[in-house]
């Protein structure tokens, strides 16, 4: 017979409570600060740049050729481009657009990815067979060939560039849901709530969605930076935004042609794209390791 | 294991099928007419209805859909719009330069990247680690094509040190021209013993493979560091170290075995991203692969063309995530059962 | 007590964890601990007592964050201040360990056979055949007969009574003098755990290498112990053999651990009170008070020492003769 063991169990400290930790830790990570503020200030500059941009106009595309291809001066910081437009207004000027297009792109993809999967990953059965299937056959095309595709035959445009870019996204919020409602489903608040007769539809909604909330939430942060630089990357081969639109990706393949006399005009337009995608995935990243600390990096 | 291969494949096919289906239906639907891109903009009426049944665009639509996929069978994949060539020749031409730029880029990913990871997780907080994990980031955030240009400014404008685009100098196909023996350039440089022509390739190649390695080796190194930490926090860590042996033993023999088995997945992701990052890196650097071939073909609508890739990046990427399978359950037993 | 000197002899372990200079947690607090040649030395105590942590510091495999001061001699050669190449010399070699947990103490992505062949190379410098011929003896020694299987299998492979006999055939490779088992029965089954312990003490006579036995088991301190020493709050607060440790307990605590046995005071189990403090630093007095049926004020300001009730049984309480 076994001996009675004499542990105790171990007093362990509660864990302390997300929403205090969440600004310490923000704060005390100096990437994740560094996240915060630049996302912070591109908001800003979506909002505020038609007063931001000392060259409003030209901004927008009206073209100024007497001052063609300046080099970067206290007049125009980031130089101006070949048709004499201010680089720094353009620059300014695109933020809202490329913001704009990225988050309803992740948007739609949320909207139709996470309820198809909550469905699927609660329901089971044909409709999870079926969804899984469609989402495999969509997971099959490297990451923008399925877009590139849709664009090139509905015409290159921005519009059509989002819609493409909506369609090859949603398989993987409908994944993500999918997996965290097959997890949810086995947890006890779910059998209690069938137990007692609460609707289907309401334990999917109040249940299965809310709970698998903090994995969406991180995943849509991070994809807003990843669909600024998959749009701007169909600009760039002319997949995307068609000029005069003040697109960060059409204004790097607008530079490329001088690139040896005016460096500027790419460098300082994929330099936007750049901290645009940088904010957002450090701001992800920390995001993640606070909301969800089994997969934290440490 | 046989029955795992089996059921892959056939898994494979069936999704195979699905893309070409719903490619087609794409292609169908496109709003422009095909006959129209075909014989160009000042073609008759007369001219667009021969061409039109000369495609055969004016049967049904699933006789349209087995004719293709009879010519698939046979390795057929129509003709280009553009060019009125037969797309697969036009293909497998360029395939060998993309290959080549492809398996540099992921070298150096790879190499770099895992040992970017153990280092940052041998130094754990420390300022290194720090430096190493925004790089990583950095590396994920950075538009490829834009590095590229960057990278030009840098190396070729201000330095000029390397060459800016394409895959050989123009002397080189007069003073050392290559001989072909199997179509990857570099590889034939090395063949037939032409080392001007070998130097001058690498030359050109640098740039546009550090270009492409530089997304998949933040991820890499990232995961690795990851699953570096996670793996030598493990017991069997600690019971390595309570037997004596050394820490450079056990992170570089014992734990990175474990530790691998996550930046693996990441290694395919990274092959799928390379099949379409090389279409920019090739866009920017004028690399004479299929990446440039298609972002033209997809300009100018030609849907032959278009299918195709569709068709070829799709069997690349599931061809390495079934490579990438078969590896892990090679390093880790337990996948196996 | 034995005459001839000890091959290990803690003297007055401390060991501090510490967060950016900052002291976090002083989980041992002055152990004192004395193993004989071919003597078995059972530590007791409660989970979060300190066993563990003492038995890392005797092996030098201590996390980054933990600093041991006092005195770790080891056949005459104090280790703590050694340096980190020549401690390691020592592990898997004349000290070795067996951990609670075989399922998870192995590397899962290594034969086992392979996982041992590494630790004679890294102490022996051998390998192939003659690594092959020791390890087939040690498997065997341990009541494994298959050795060729077993050398060839992955840990998920085999049940986990047969990788605690792999665990400690590997620990015995390179005959050590002293072998650590970190509560070795506790993650087996009951019958399991009896065969695994059987077969340590007659490997013990065989061999002829000390024990430290860490267990929070009393029975199985009972069924193999020659001596006993029991910690509390990461000191040791009665020490002596076995026998009469269980048969006449000086302790409060160690009264408690005995009372809580089964077949003692009138088929009744026992329990303490309370529970062991989550962290050491701002203990006043002795450390058990609180939960002491015998505490009086005095207890709560001096945190007694080891003092001896007959030659050589000890107790670190201030009542403990009366008691």
């Amino acid at each position: 017979m076994a001996h009675v063991l004499i542990d105790p169990p171990a007093a362990s400290p509660l864990p302390p409570t997300p929403r205090h930790s969440l600004l310490r830790t923000l704060l005390r990570d100096r990437l994740a600060l560094l996240g915060v503020v630049l996302v912070v200030a591109l908001v800003l500059v979506a909002i505020l740049a038609p007063w931001l941009a000392p060259y409003p106009g030209e901004g927008r595309g009206t073209a100024n050729v007497d001052a063609a291809d300046l080099a970067p001066s206290a007049a125009h910081p980031f130089g101006t481009d070949e048709l004499g437009r201010d680089m720094l207004s353009r620059i300014l000027m695109g933020t809202r657009p490329a913001l704009l297009i990225s988050i309803s792109v992740v948007a739609v993809a949320a909207l139709i990815g996470v309820p198809l999967g909550a469905i699927a990953g609660y329901r089971g059965g044909w409709i999870d067979e079926a969804l899984m299937r469609v989402t495999e056959v969509f997971q099959s095309f490297p990451p923008l060939l399925l877009a590139m595709v849709v664009v090139a035959l509905l015409g290159p445009d921005l519009k059509n560039a989002a819609l493409a870019l909506a369609v090859s996204w949603w398989p993987w919020y409908a994944r993500l849901v999918r997996g965290e409602a097959r997890s949810l489903r086995e947890r006890p608040f779910v059998a209690a709530a069938e137990a007692i007769g609460v609707p289907s539809r309401t334990i999917l909604h109040r249940h299965i969605i809310k709970n698998s909330m903090t994995p969406v939430l991180v995943q849509a942060t991070v994809d807003v930076g990843t669909v600024v630089l998959a749009a701007g990357s169909l600009a760039f081969i002319g997949l995307g935004a068609q000029p005069p639109a003040p697109d960060w990706g059409l204004m790097v393949a607008e530079g490329r042609s001088q690139l040896f006399t005016s460096w500027w005009v790419s460098t300082f337009a994929g330099l936007a794209i750049f901290v645009t995608v940088l904010a957002f995935n450090l701001l992800g990243d920390s995001l993640r390791d606070i909301l969800d600390p089994r997969k934290a990096e440490r | 294991m046989t029955k795992f291969i089996a059921k892959r494949v056939f898994a494979s096919a069936v999704v195979m099928l699905t893309i070409t289906v719903l490619t087609f239906l794409m292609a169908r639907v496109v709003p422009s007419n095909p006959a129209v891109i075909y014989a160009g903009p000042k073609a008759s009426p007369e001219t667009l209805d021969r061409i039109q049944s000369e495609l055969g665009l004016d049967k049904p639509l699933l006789v349209q859909f087995f004719d293709y996929l009879g010519g698939l069978l046979h390795g057929d994949f129509g003709d280009s719009l553009a060019t009125k060539q037969s797309v697969l020749p036009d293909l497998l031409e360029r395939l060998p330069a993309t290959l080549e730029l492809i398996a540099t880029a992921m070298t150096i990913a790879t190499v770099l990247g895992v040992a970017l990871g153990v280092l940052a997780a041998r130094r754990r907080s420390g300022a290194l680690d720090g430096s190493i994990r925004f790089l990583c980031i950095g590396g994920i955030s950075m538009p490829a094509f834009w590095l590229g240009l960057i990278l030009q400014v840098i190396f070729v404008g201000k330095l000029g040190v390397l060459p800016a685009t394409g895959q050989f100098s123009t002397e080189i196909t007069y003073s050392n021209p290559l001989e072909t023996i199997t179509h990857f350039a570099l590889l034939d440089c090395v063949l037939t013993g032409n080392w001007v022509a070998l130097q001058d390739g690498l030359e050109h190649l640098v740039l546009p493979a550090v270009t492409l390695a530089a997304y998949p080796l933040g991820l890499i190194a990232r995961m690795t560091r990851a699953s570096m930490l996670e793996s030598l926090d493990q017991d069997y860590a600690l019971t390595a170290r309570a037997y004596g042996l050394s820490p450079r033993s056990i992170v570089w023999r014992l734990t990175l075995k474990n530790a691998l088995s996550a930046p693996l997945t990441i290694i395919g992701l990274s092959v799928a991203y390379m099949l379409t990052g090389t279409f920019f890196v090739e866009v920017v650097f004028n690399w004479p692969g299929l990446g440039q071939y298609a972002t033209q073909a997809m300009l100018a609508v030609d849907y032959p063309v278009i299918m195709a890739i569709t068709l070829l990046g799709a069997a690349g990427y599931l061809l390495t995530n079934f490579a990438v399978d078969l590896l892990q359950a090679k390093l880790d037993p337990r996948t196996r059962s | 007590m034995t005459t001839a000197p000890a091959l290990l002899q803690v003297r007055d372990l401390q060991i501090e964890f510490t967060d950016r200079g900052r002291v976090t947690n002083r989980p041992v607090r002055g152990v004192q601990l004395e193993i004989g040649s071919r003597e078995v030395l059972g530590v007791v105590g409660e989970t979060g007592c300190g066993k563990s942590i003492t038995a890392n510091a005797i092996l030098g495999t201590l996390p980054e964050q933990a600093r041991a001061t006092g005195r770790i001699e080891f056949a005459g050669v104090e280790q703590l201040s050694l340096p980190e190449r020549e401690r390691a010399v020592n592990r898997g070699d004349a000290i070795s360990i067996v951990f609670q947990n075989p399922g998870t103490a192995f590397n899962p992505v290594f034969r086992l056979g392979n996982q041992m062949r590494m630790v004679l190379r890294r102490h022996r410098g051998l390998r192939g055949r003659a690594a092959t011929a020791i390890i087939a003896e040690r498997l065997s020694d341990v009541g494994l007969t298959d050795t060729q299987r077993v050398m060839n299998a992955y840990p998920h492979e085999l049940s986990g009574g047969m990788l605690q006999r792999v665990m400690i055939a590997m620990a015995l490779l390179c005959e050590p003098r002293l072998l650590i088992l970190d509560e070795p029965t506790t993650a087996l089954d009951v019958t399991v755990a009896r065969q695994i312990l059987l077969l340590i003490l007659r490997l013990q006579h065989a061999l002829g290498f000390s024990v430290l036995l860490i267990t929070h088991d009393l029975g199985v301190v009972k069924a193999t112990c020659d001596r006993v020493a029991v910690l509390y709050a990461g000191r040791v607060v009665e020490t002596g053999p076995a026998d009469a440790v269980l048969k006449t307990p000086k302790h409060p605590y160690t009264q408690g651990l005995v009372g809580a046995l089964p077949g003692q005071s009138g088929g009744r189990l026992r329990s303490i009170e309370g529970q062991v403090p989550a962290n050491f630093l701002g203990i006043q007095g002795c450390a058990f008070a609180d939960r002491c049926y015998a505490a009086i004020d005095t207890c709560r300001q001096v945190d007694p020492d080891l003092r001896p009730v007959s030659t050589t049984h000890e107790v670190a309480c201030i009542r403990g003769g009366e008691l």
